[in-house]
């Protein structure tokens, strides 16, 4: 009972807190509208401008075909625009009006060559080459059959709705700062004496305090969801998974938000103390980003390295998961339990600092 | 009446070095106000958070009511309610919002923790101020604040730390008023260095220095220790530095006189001093000691305190 009471308190108080509310909720919404512009919501099996050139007086029936390619749910895979020249197709690929430039010539010993040009760090470049190389190895009539399927149960996704879980990791992570900026506050300004002084228990108060934090991070989910859902995103897996997954997430966030909340000395310190835990986790999660690893172990079939000893690196694998892929809780179980694990031993070390 | 309702038992206290409180004895009785004196750094704050149990002392106990109360039972830390010097109040709530939270931190029903609370605010005449947050209010209200949040939860001991500082004379009348009447119903423990705000208010009083118990009696006793009457300050035109011929010549007239201030001011301690004042003036014209300004006051509890340790209260 009173560990809802004191949840309750530290819900007024971040109601009542500008620079708090902003944070939590006003930040994630941004991050979805930044990508969805950044990365564009259209389907990632996108059709790429094409840009081609054939020199001399080469025949070649490959801008027909290439033309003519089809996804299997019968989109265009190049949308190709034949140029005179080169230079011109070096000018499309420059002004981005092509992805991919295709020059077909002569080579010194007399047969057709092709050229592949492109800005080699676009990620729609390396996608179109790869349609490329699909329907070059299928014009050598090659015996390996190229089958392209979505991960995604319903549709193919777009580059945007590929983050939108990573957004999600991200607004969790949001409560690292905040919850330090609560407790720091508390600490600092005395208050927590008060409490002490009080009949309340350590573990009421934690309980209190995570219960008013998980409660946030529902509504961080929730309206980080309803951002995306605005884009174009499409929960592919159980929405009520997904935000039981969030709040085991927000666990360790809120765990490692009390740790820097009682060294930090100012608001402004928990702000960017807690916001450095929450950006390098966001990073090493592969939130943002796919990061390069290598498996150390295994358990239940699930690989682990050296960024899993983060539960938001899992937390962001089983959101992607679910939400992009539609798996359901008996494909993710294993690594739900090795998030909520970690979070238990970093809410074990808050019960050592914060028991009285 | 004369129940100890607080104890200190050889209360031992170290950061590193430096020995925050040595050896520390001391009984709070039932009722009243105990005045717990010291200059800054005394060891006061220190020997009051062991009091309240939020401090574990390296050595020594703490009984309420012969109970202890560190590492307790939450039910004995209980029956202490603390004011701390620094106002602490959760600025993100209102007076009522957080009258009735730590009420029900404390145990007490919902219901019980409003009635409380409503009450306290009458008492400390914030009634009008009970849906305004605490950021808002101006500071003496604050500490009104303060000191209902340390009352809500009707403790047998009252704990207030320096409660008079920072406060403008106005408010500072009301809280010595709201302690006078605290301390009819409830045992107050009051620490100040304002010896003056001690005398007026308390019925025994501790003095602490250095970590260290020098004195602890009712404020009429110490005084008499130093003497009985009044004292009259002289400021001289010009310092002395003759203190021995000064208090030899004053023996003879049967007072007590010594030299403070680097030479610059008699002081000297008699009964009736007012009567005496010409008497004295002339013993000082006759030792050729020009006269600058004079003031005369009743003895107090900073003579005690400068009588025991050598130097004022501030120094």
């Amino acid at each position: 009972m009173k560990a809802l009471r004191v949840a309750w308190k530290y819900l007024l108080e971040f109601w009542r807190e500008p620079q708090l509310l902003g944070l939590a909720l006003g930040l994630p919404v941004f991050f979805v509208f930044i990508t969805a512009v950044g990365y564009g919501t259209a389907p990632r099996l996108a059709t790429y401008p094409l840009a081609m050139v054939v020199e001399g007086g080469l025949e070649s029936e490959l801008p027909d075909r290439l033309a003519d390619a089809r996804y299997p749910d019968g989109r265009a895979v190049f949308s190709v625009k034949r140029l005179d020249s080169a230079e011109a197709m070096d000018a499309s690929l420059k002004a981005q009006n092509a992805v991919l430039g295709m020059l077909v010539r002569e080579s010194l010993v007399g047969e057709p060559e092709l050229v592949v040009r492109g800005d080699g760090t676009a990620m729609a470049f390396t996608r179109a080459s790869v349609q490329l190389e699909r329907i070059l190895a299928g014009d050598t009539r090659q015996a390996v059959k190229l089958v392209e399927t979505p991960l995604a149960l319903i549709g193919a996704a777009s580059d945007f709705e590929l983050y939108a879980p990573g957004m999600i990791v991200f607004a969790i992570l949001l409560l690292i700062p905040q919850t330090a900026m609560l407790v720091g506050r508390e600490v600092r300004e005395g208050t927590m004496t008060r409490l002490r002084l009080s009949r309340l228990g350590a573990a009421e108060w934690l309980g209190g305090l995570t219960i008013s934090q998980m409660l946030v991070a529902v509504g961080q989910v929730l309206l980080t969801f309803a951002a995306a859902a605005v884009f174009g995103f499409r929960c592919r897996g159980s929405l009520l998974l997904a935000v039981g997954i969030g709040l085991i997430l927000s666990l360790s966030a809120i765990a490692m938000g009390l740790v820097v909340g009682r060294f930090s000395r100012s608001d402004s310190d928990a702000i960017n103390v807690g916001s450095v835990f929450t950006m390098l986790q966001v990073f090493l999660s592969g939130s943002f980003f796919a990061m390069p690893g290598s498996t150390l172990l295994e358990w239940r079939n699930v690989p682990l390295g050296l960024y899993d000893v983060l539960p938001a690196t899992h937390g962001n694998l089983v959101l992607q998961q679910v939400m992009i892929g539609g798996a359901d809780l008996a494909l993710v179980w294993p690594r739900l339990v090795i998030m909520a694990g970690l979070s238990g031993v970093i809410f074990g070390v808050c019960w050592l600092i914060f028991r009285r | 009446m004369n129940n100890v309702v607080l104890e200190a038992k050889g209360l031992n206290k170290r950061y590193g070095n430096l020995t925050a409180v040595q050896d520390l004895s001391m009984q709070v009785l039932e009722g009243g106000v105990f005045g717990f004196l010291g200059p800054n750094g005394a060891g006061k704050t220190t020997s009051i958070h062991m009091l309240c149990g939020l401090l574990s002392p390296d050595a020594g106990e703490v009984l309420v009511r012969g109970k202890r109360i560190a590492n307790g039972d939450p039910a004995v830390r209980a029956r202490v309610g603390m004011c701390p010097q620094k106002i602490v109040v959760w600025e993100r709530l209102t007076c009522l919002e957080q009258l009735v939270f730590i009420g029900e931190m404390y145990g007490l029903s919902p219901s019980l923790a409003r009635q409380r609370s409503e009450q306290l605010l009458k008492d400390v005449d914030l009634t009008e101020r009970r849906n305004q947050l605490a950021k808002t209010l101006s500071g003496g209200m604050q500490r009104r604040l303060n000191l209902a949040l340390a009352l809500v939860h009707d403790p047998e001991i009252v704990v207030l730390d320096e409660p008079e500082a920072g406060l403008d004379p106005q408010t500072r009348i009301q809280v010595r008023e709201f302690i006078r009447s605290l301390a009819r119903r409830k045992t107050v423990v009051l620490t100040t260095h304002d010896m003056e705000e001690a005398d007026r208010v308390s019925d025994r009083v501790a003095i602490i220095d250095h970590g260290r118990l020098l004195v602890l009696d009712t404020p009429e006793r110490l005084k008499r220790q130093v003497g009985e009457g009044d004292t009259v300050e002289i400021r001289l035109v010009e310092a002395r530095a003759d203190g021995q011929v000064l208090a030899e010549s004053f023996a003879a007239l049967n007072v007590e006189a010594g030299l403070e201030d680097g030479g610059q001011i008699v002081k000297i301690r008699a009964l009736n001093a007012v009567g005496r004042l010409p008497e004295l003036l002339g013993k000082l014209e006759s030792l050729g000691v020009p006269v600058g300004e004079v003031s005369i006051r009743p003895n107090s509890l900073e003579d005690v305190f400068i009588q025991l340790t050598g130097r004022r209260l501030r120094e």
